[in-house]
């Protein structure tokens, strides 16, 4: 995002105040200050650079709209509007933090300095861009009713979000809901979302707001036959989704690697200037226990990312600020935004079960980390030829025969019994009784997929049309007889 | 005479209502000096030249490192 010059940040395009109902109010009405002012100093004294921030009720909540919408029913909700708030910083620091009341002040003190200075505010989305990128009117004060992406989206989630959704991070592709459909932030996250649910206790964070986004809401989960909301999306019809649905987040099958972060100190340099560093960031890939269980929430694994929290993180202020790290984890819940229809992950199911690479283990974690992630490590399997090692030769079963023939979400349990295959009459010599309506057989002569594979799948033991062929071979040669026997036969009567 | 004026009233008083300057185009009108200045380029840009050389130029910390 080019930075704007000085005069660009408080240019009023003349057409704001023409066609932009909010030109029609006196400047002074909203920025305060004095019009009438003998020079420059005295028609600024007062002014309020951003008067929808702390409180917009008072700015922007005061126009008269229809009852039940607009202004004042967005306003009225700012409280439980995280972008204003910014109340997860705090939630999550006082979770480590030092309960000793003095400690306290000098943490909120530090954060007053450092993380609450990132808030956003009415009109830091939809006028100018926000304080913490260096502000400045993006269209000449018009105001837009969806916030533009690059000035005021990922001006402040850009290392991350930003960077993944348009796949600026190398050699890993974008969102697909970007590369292939173009779509901004907002077609996802609505203003409903951004604006605040008004409930009488604010989220603990973004993932706990009341009307977040949800892939449901456009993509109808199997079992369901239409999207949570009026939304378009591709139905989820790959067998993977009953299979997995309600014990993976989505993010798990259909992410790429993404960036984490360590290790952030705040501090300020020789002239008080207020500055952060952090270590490198790692792009990388991790599946870790939900420690976010809910009705709502009910996966056991789900994708987390390392966040940057150190114990260290406000030492420049006080010591033994955060005595408290090992009380929340530094890998958490998240929701990476590249997604990908098909991802390393998700090419086969030996692609991640029994990849122990991809599951967050102690190994992941500093020394001090390890307590605080307890719950989020995964406690590996042994590797599939190991827990396969009843069969006779479990290696070749693992190349040969497709895991859904004996994992069978119809079947209630993994077959285990040997002559349930190998026998007369089996499944490996019929159709299945049990073959799950996914079945990768049609009626095709060739089924690429398995072909790709080298696979074994129950019930495509045969391709019913290759069957027909061959039928059909076996009766033409039977005619051919018959008709070489007949036409021998009239010859001979000639004769 | 009553009723003439009565009934010129019933004229006037609309006319008058619709043009009269609205409050907040009004208030708009006054507070010119604003708009005269953050609607043209080159005020702007001469104010700031002014502003830039009375105050010494704003930095940012040199020891931030790392991604935000």
């Amino acid at each position: 995002m080019a930075p704007l010059e000085p005069h660009e940040k408080v240019f009023v395009d003349t057409e704001f105040l023409e066609i932009d109902p909010h030109g029609k109010i006196a400047c002074e009405r909203c920025h305060g200050g004095n019009p009438k002012g003998a020079d420059r100093q005295q028609a600024h004294r007062g002014v309020i650079r951003d008067p929808s921030f702390p409180d917009p009720s008072k700015s922007c909540g005061e126009c008269h709209v229809a009852e039940g919408k607009g202004h004042p029913e967005i306003t009225k909700k700012y409280g439980t509007g995280l972008h204003i708030t910014l109340a997860p910083f705090k939630n999550k620091i006082y979770r480590r933090a030092n309960p000793d009341p003095a400690v306290r002040a000098k943490i909120d003190s530090a954060m007053g300095t450092h993380c609450m200075t990132c808030h956003s505010s009415c009109g830091q989305c939809h006028v100018s861009r926000p304080n913490s990128v260096g502000g400045g009117l993006t269209e000449g004060h018009l105001f837009k009713k969806t916030p533009p992406v690059k000035t005021n989206c990922t001006s402040c989630h850009g290392s991350r979000v930003g960077q993944e959704f348009h796949g600026e991070n190398e050699g890993v592709p974008g969102d697909v809901h970007h590369t292939a459909h173009r779509m901004a932030c907002a077609a996802c996250h609505t203003g409903d979302e951004m604006h605040g649910s008004g409930a009488a206790k604010a989220p603990f964070d973004r993932y706990e707001v009341t009307n977040r986004a949800r892939c449901q809401d456009c993509h109808a989960m199997p079992g369901s036959s239409a999207p949570r909301k009026d939304k378009q999306g591709k139905t989820l019809e790959h067998p993977s989704h009953a299979i997995h649905q309600d014990k993976v987040t989505c993010q798990v099958c259909h992410a790429v690697q993404y960036k984490n972060c360590y290790s952030c100190h705040v501090g300020k340099d020789k002239s008080g200037m207020p500055y952060f560093e952090t270590a490198p960031s790692r792009m990388d890939f991790k599946i870790g226990l939900n420690t976010r269980k809910s009705e709502e929430r009910p996966e056991q694994y789900a994708t987390v990312r390392h966040v940057p929290v150190s114990p260290g993180l406000f030492d420049f202020y006080i010591k033994d600020a955060l005595t408290g790290v090992a009380k929340a984890p530094t890998w958490t819940f998240a929701t990476p935004h590249n997604i990908q229809r098909k991802t390393p992950q998700n090419e086969t199911c030996l692609s991640c079960h029994g990849n122990n690479k991809l599951f967050l283990t102690s190994k992941d974690a500093e020394g001090w980390e390890v307590e605080a992630n307890r719950d989020v490590f995964v406690p590996l399997k042994p590797a599939p030829p190991i827990r396969h090692s009843w069969l006779a030769q479990p290696e070749r079963h693992l190349q040969k025969v497709d895991c859904l023939t004996c994992h069978n979400p119809a079947l209630p349990s993994p077959l285990k019994d040997c002559l349930r295959c190998h026998g007369n009459n089996t499944i490996l010599t019929a159709t299945a009784a049990g073959k799950p309506d996914y079945s990768l057989t049609n009626w095709t002569f060739t089924n690429r997929e398995l072909i790709d594979k080298g696979l074994y799948v129950v019930g495509s033991n045969r391709i019913p049309a290759l069957d027909l062929l061959g039928i059909s071979l076996i009766l033409f040669t039977f005619v051919l007889f018959g008709l070489h026997g007949a036409l021998r036969f009239i010859r001979k009567r000639r004769r | 005479m009553v009723r003439r004026l009565s009934k010129s009233l019933v004229w006037f008083i609309p006319l008058l209502v619709c043009f009269l300057p609205h409050p907040a185009v009004a208030a708009k009108a006054e507070e010119s000096s604003c708009i005269a200045c953050h609607t043209s380029p080159r005020k702007l840009i001469e104010v700031i030249r002014e502003l830039q050389a009375s105050k010494p130029p704003v930095e940012k910390p040199a020891e931030s490192t790392g991604e935000g």
